[in-house]
């Protein structure tokens, strides 16, 4: 019964630990009413994240963010492969308005750097947002899938124009059919002024 | 510290510099595959079953379809892909990690239907009711072994049930083998020795022969004849000897389209099916050709040919990582032609077309908060809507059943899905009324 209670104070203690150690990004409220998140470099070193990493095959991580008292909704994507033969990171990043990046990047070090500057995923309407954001690891690269592409077009009025829409090009990879390797979900709060 | 400066300037210098290949789609030259893992499946199986071969150069998105064709495969849980640097630059070896299933396996799917005919008195089926949209052609248990490169060996004990009326549903026990691999293609055949219950006493063994050719990484056709004897025997009554005996010859040929996740429990893709089904079934017994038995019994032969199309289209979305969504539509069509002799209780010619129709919608979830490797649970919840029709061309008779008839009925089922590396059992309970 003794060490029942010891067990149960030892996690009691530890709880509040474990859960700080759950990778948390931070939220940034920034001009124009735009909400941007900096990833942490831990999520980069989570053990399924990192075998695909380092698997020579992309891995494609997918933001979603969705405001809780309306339907709106912002998403963007990051892709990440390593060329193994040129030792470098390839790289590239969807905005929620469909502004993109590409870069090779050299060392590790810069891809964290890369990896945890600011990623504008949604656009508020009003000075206050509360966002539920969930963040998706995917094997595989999402620049191929044209069938899905194609579908998410067509449904739902997530978008109106033929491939064109940045939600769209960023949602995608949610509908791959390779099975999620990790996922996150986030609350956040923000204000603008 | 001059040194990690100059470290910083160059990769700085590479950081933003891009080349236009890298905004075309990847493509790996796999110089070698290896399949890692594998205690009792061949590594050469895994191979083939990926449609890809050494030599050829692959996107990602060949890979991927190739990853979910393993992943569909009923002995394989899952397969992990990387690439390894391979003997030259640009050439890689593909690393496929893959999760076993046991040799002993099982499918089981028990959903007994609670039927509410009038709202106020329901009974329970005394069936057990398997799902109309689930294709339960293989379900049983048994055990597999691996032999030679491409080569299972299973025995166990099998259902065999479709949607068609006029086709014949069974159970039994089955020793068969399957060949992957068929003339270094990514063909298979499988020779199976079924013998359906019932029929033990007369040791009637039945052949089946399927073959599937994949034509795409997505498409296969299928090829499917089987001779199925459910009884034979000589009966003997007012001095006469009378042979009874119950057959079918069934003859399918199925396209299907897959792009499923998974064989058992899919969350996203797309299933399309059309076949084309023959039966030819025979029965001899005997007859009386009068009411009372006051004249002896004469022979009894009964045939009937049936024709039968059917369409299946599934589509399932995956809405987040642990709920999806699915729809789809089943329909089906038949020609049948019945002849017996003499006609004494069912016309000598009888003629009719059943069909069916079948809408379904779906919603499943994950009760595994994180990925598993190790299969899935899921709580599922179906509503379908499920409509047969018979028509009749020529001929009737005296039946508990009246012809033509046109039935529709609402089904709610709730289950729980659980895929491991034992095999596959959903347990559920449906509540149907007619409508």
């Amino acid at each position: 019964m003794a060490a029942l209670i010891r067990v149960a104070a030892v996690a009691l203690v530890l709880l509040p630990a474990i859960a700080a150690a759950e990778p948390r990004p931070t939220f940034i409220a920034q001009a124009g009413r735009v909400v941007a998140a900096a990833l942490p470099a831990a999520v980069l070193a989570e053990k399924d994240v990192e075998r695909q990493l380092r698997s020579g095959l992309t891995a494609t991580f997918v933001l979603v963010a969705r405001q809780r008292d309306s339907d709106a909704k912002g998403a963007a994507r990051i892709e990440i492969r390593f060329d193994l033969w040129d030792e470098v990171w390839i790289v590239r990043r969807i905005e929620f308005d469909g502004r993109e990046d590409r870069q090779r990047i050299a060392t590790r070090e810069l891809l964290e750097k890369w990896w945890s500057a600011p990623l504008r995923l949604f656009a508020a309407a009003a000075d206050r947002v509360a966002l539920n954001v969930t963040l998706t690891v995917l094997p595989f690269s999402a620049a191929e899938g044209e069938d899905a592409r194609q579908w998410i077009s067509k449904s739902g009025g997530v978008a109106q124009t033929e491939g064109g829409s940045p939600l769209v090009a960023a949602l995608i990879g949610t509908t791959l059919s390779a099975k999620p390797i990790r996922s996150y979900r986030w609350q956040t709060e923000l204000v603008f002024r | 510290m001059k040194r990690t400066f100059l470290t910083a300037i160059a990769a700085i210098l590479i950081a933003g510099t891009l080349r236009a290949d890298d905004a075309a789609p990847a493509r790996f030259l796999v110089e070698r595959i290896e399949v890692r893992n594998t205690k009792r499946v061949s590594s050469t199986l895994v191979v083939s079953e990926t449609l890809l071969r050494e030599g050829h150069e692959y996107s990602e998105e060949d890979l991927r379809a190739a990853s979910l064709r393993l992943s569909r495969m009923p002995f394989i849980l899952s397969s992990d892909f990387a690439l390894e640097k391979g003997s030259d630059r640009g050439r890689y070896v593909l690393a496929i990690t893959v999760q076993e299933a046991k040799p002993f396996f099982y499918l089981l799917d028990i959903r007994p239907t609670l039927w509410d005919d009038s709202r106020r008195s329901a009974r329970i089926d005394s069936d057990i009711d398997v799902d109309p949209t689930t294709e339960s052609k293989d379900a049983g248990f048994g055990f597999r072994w691996f032999v030679g490169g491409r080569g299972v060996v299973h025995v166990g004990y099998v259902s065999h049930a479709d949607r068609q009326s006029f086709t014949r549903d069974f159970s039994g026990a089955a020793i068969g083998y399957t060949q992957y691999g068929l003339f270094g293609t990514a063909a298979f055949a499988t020779i199976n020795l079924r013998l359906p219950l019932g029929s033990s006493q007369t040791n009637l063994i039945s052949p089946q022969l399927v073959v599937g050719v994949p034509i795409t990484k997505t498409q296969t056709l299928s090829f499917d004849v089987e001779n199925t004897r459910f009884s034979r025997s000589t009966f003997h009554i007012s001095d006469q000897d009378f042979e009874r005996s119950e057959s079918e010859q069934l003859i399918s040929l199925a396209w299907t389209y897959n792009t499923t996740n998974q064989p058992f429990v899919p969350t996203s893709g797309t299933v399309l099916r059309v076949s084309a089904v023959r039966s030819n079934q025979d029965r001899t017994s005997f007859t009386f050709t009068t009411i009372g038995f006051d004249a002896p019994p004469v022979p009894l032969a009964s045939h009937l040919n049936g024709t039968g199309i059917d369409l299946v289209g599934n589509h399932y979305w995956e809405l987040s990582e642990r709920n999806s969504v699915s729809a789809g539509v089943l329909t089906g069509w038949g020609t049948v032609r019945e002849r017996n002799n003499p006609p004494t209780f069912r016309p000598a010619s009888f003629g009719y077309r059943p069909t069916y129709e079948i809408l379904h919608a779906g919603f499943s979830r994950n009760l595994w908060r994180t990925e598993s490797k190790n299969g899935d649970s899921r709580i599922e919840a179906d509503l379908l809507y499920v409509l047969r029709q018979f028509d009749v061309e020529h001929g009737s008779f005296v039946s508990a059943n009246p012809y033509p008839y046109n039935q529709s009925a609402v089904e709610g089922v709730i289950s729980w899905a659980r895929r491991s590396s034992w095999g596959m059992l959903r347990l559920g309970v449906g509540y149907a009324w007619q409508r």
